[in-house]
């Protein structure tokens, strides 16, 4: 789906904007401290990665890492429950379904892609510890 | 819907315009008596009565009453024939017959044509996602959800077989309205799985007091039709905002909110995304906290285990820490609230009629401040209320909207998690 339909470029420029707000957002959570440090930063850019490549709706969940059994969450009334693990499985499995049956449009992925290493790249400078 | 009389003379298809069009309206009571519900019997015989006196005969409305109370069922064509008792040991009222052969008499006495409209009320209590309870040798048996569909499918089925003249090979006859005068009907799950049968639904989010719609106001307008007669939106519409006003009167609490089961697919779509989003989420402790939270802030009224899905939905996009999770709420809540404008070209039908422009929540009606974060449709949320969801599981386990989404499975690992 290439972006030259005016509501299309619409749609893009919102979520750039949602993108850098999930940003700041971010950074708002590695200031809360060492402890909260990993499970934001895994749980947000998991986040960030689902709605940038889920452009248009379009969901390339093979971006995503598996987020059933991720270590860096500390979840604690879920955590005691097994079945939510279940679910949240069942859900990855249904995404990765559903874009396998509809493959983002070629064109979008790759403009996704050009923003990546830069992302990427902004995180890793905001996350080392400041001297 | 279409019966003999339409195959027979060739009857105009819907809105031709050469015909006026009449109401059948069919209202299906269970009034058998059920330990811990209150006795719907007296009630039963009141409204039967108010539609008999209070309704002035009108030859734009056909209205067919069928009530099944102390082992007994009886039926009557109202103003027009007498009440009578169904012989039993002749017509075969099992396994929701007595609902398809109550459709089908109805059809075929009011000589129902195409273009005409109908609407069927279900009367009585709720129990366990079913309606009309009847205490039986082994326990409560109700006609439950599920099996409601499965009944209206056969009736369509039969009905499209028996007048081949009308409908087309890939045709089913549909109802206009399905109506319930009973509780917590309005939600996603009832949406989704009558969308098949009918064009709207029109259920209350909370309890329905006793006696039920005032029928002899909400149907006063099809009596003597100030103009054209109501198309089924128009009506729904209307029902709405009376029966509310009615209630108001009386300080009791009701809503009443009518659904465009047209649009139910995309319904269920929009839930199942938003469940997904949710699930994947879930295992982020914080984020666990605020949605649980969020459940109970959207939850309807007195201690019943259902959310309220819009407000629920803002909820989410105001507190939901996962840009994911607010997008996918903010597409659900649009799409609940959000004038569909639609293409609609017709001489013969009024826009306002069929509905054209309204939001999936075509009508919400509410009368109290109490109901004020009721926005029209409600979700199953075991966990919000003091409700025993393993053995409420048996029963909405069967709803096609918790086989196919992951909803029902999220909101159960909710519950466990208390």
């Amino acid at each position: 789906m290439p972006l030259d339909d005016p509501k299309d470029i619409d749609r893009f420029a919102k979520d750039i904007d949602r993108f850098s707000k999930d940003i700041d957002r971010l950074l708002k959570e590695i200031d809360r401290g060492p402890k909260d440090i990993d499970r934001a930063s895994g749980a947000i850019v998991e986040d960030v990665f689902r709605q940038v490549t889920g452009l248009n709706g379009f969901l390339v969940v093979s971006f995503v890492a598996p987020v059933a059994g991720s270590q860096s969450l500390n979840g604690r009334r879920a955590a005691k429950n097994p079945m939510m693990a279940t679910v949240a499985r069942k859900a990855e499995a249904r995404e990765q379904e559903d874009a396998v049956q509809n493959p983002v449009d070629p064109d979008t992925l790759r403009q996704l892609l050009k923003t990546l290493p830069e992302f990427l790249k902004y995180l890793e400078q905001k996350a080392k510890p400041k001297a | 819907m279409v019966t003999a009389r339409a195959q027979s003379s060739g009857e105009s298809s819907p809105g031709s315009g050469d015909q006026t069009p009449k109401w059948t309206v069919m209202i299906f009571m269970g009034a058998d008596n059920v330990p811990g519900d209150a006795s719907l019997k007296k009630e039963a015989e009141d409204t039967i009565r108010m539609l008999n006196e209070d309704i002035q005969p009108s030859d734009s409305i056909n209205i067919f009453v069928q009530l099944h109370a102390d082992g007994r069922i009886e039926r009557q064509h109202v103003w027009r024939g007498k009440r009578t008792a169904v012989n039993l040991a002749l017509e075969d009222s099992t396994n929701g017959k007595a609902l398809t052969r109550f459709l089908d008499w109805a059809m075929e006495t009011s000589e129902h044509r195409p273009g005409d409209y109908s609407m069927l009320v279900m009367w009585g209590h709720t129990f366990e996602f079913g309606v009309g309870p009847q205490v039986l040798r082994n326990g409560i048996d109700a006609l439950d959800f599920a099996e409601l569909s499965d009944v209206m499918g056969r009736f369509q089925q039969e009905h499209a077989r028996k007048y081949p003249n009308v409908y087309g090979p890939d045709e089913v006859p549909k109802l206009n309205i399905i109506g319930f005068d009973a509780c917590d009907v309005a939600t996603v799950e009832m949406a989704c799985q009558l969308e098949p049968f009918a064009d709207y639904l029109l259920a209350s989010q909370i309890g329905v007091p006793l006696p039920g719609w005032p029928y002899g106001e909400v149907l006063g307008r099809l009596r003597d039709p100030k103009g054209d007669v109501m198309g089924p939106a128009e009506l729904g519409s209307y029902i709405a905002r009376r029966y509310c006003a009615h209630y108001a009167a009386q300080d009791r609490r009701v809503t009443l909110s009518m659904l465009d089961l047209k649009r139910a697919p995309t319904l269920f779509d929009l839930a199942e995304r938003l469940a997904r989003r949710l699930a994947l989420v879930l295992d982020d402790g914080d984020e666990f906290d605020v949605v649980y939270d969020l459940f109970f802030h959207s939850r309807t009224p007195d201690d019943r285990p259902f959310i309220d899905v819009a407000d629920f939905c803002l909820n989410l996009m105001r507190d939901s820490g996962y840009q994911s999770v607010r997008q996918a709420a903010e597409a659900l809540g649009d799409f609940l609230i959000t004038p569909n404008p639609g293409d609609f070209e017709s001489e013969a039908i009024r826009p306002s009629a069929v509905g054209v422009g309204r939001p999936f929540i075509v009508e919400n009606s509410r009368n109290s401040a109490d109901t004020a974060g009721l926005n029209g449709v409600s979700l199953y949320a075991p966990h919000v209320a003091d409700h025993d969801f393993e053995k409420a599981s048996y029963f909405y386990d069967k709803f096609a909207f918790a086989q196919k989404t992951l909803w029902g499975q999220l909101v159960q690992g909710l519950a466990m998690s208390q």
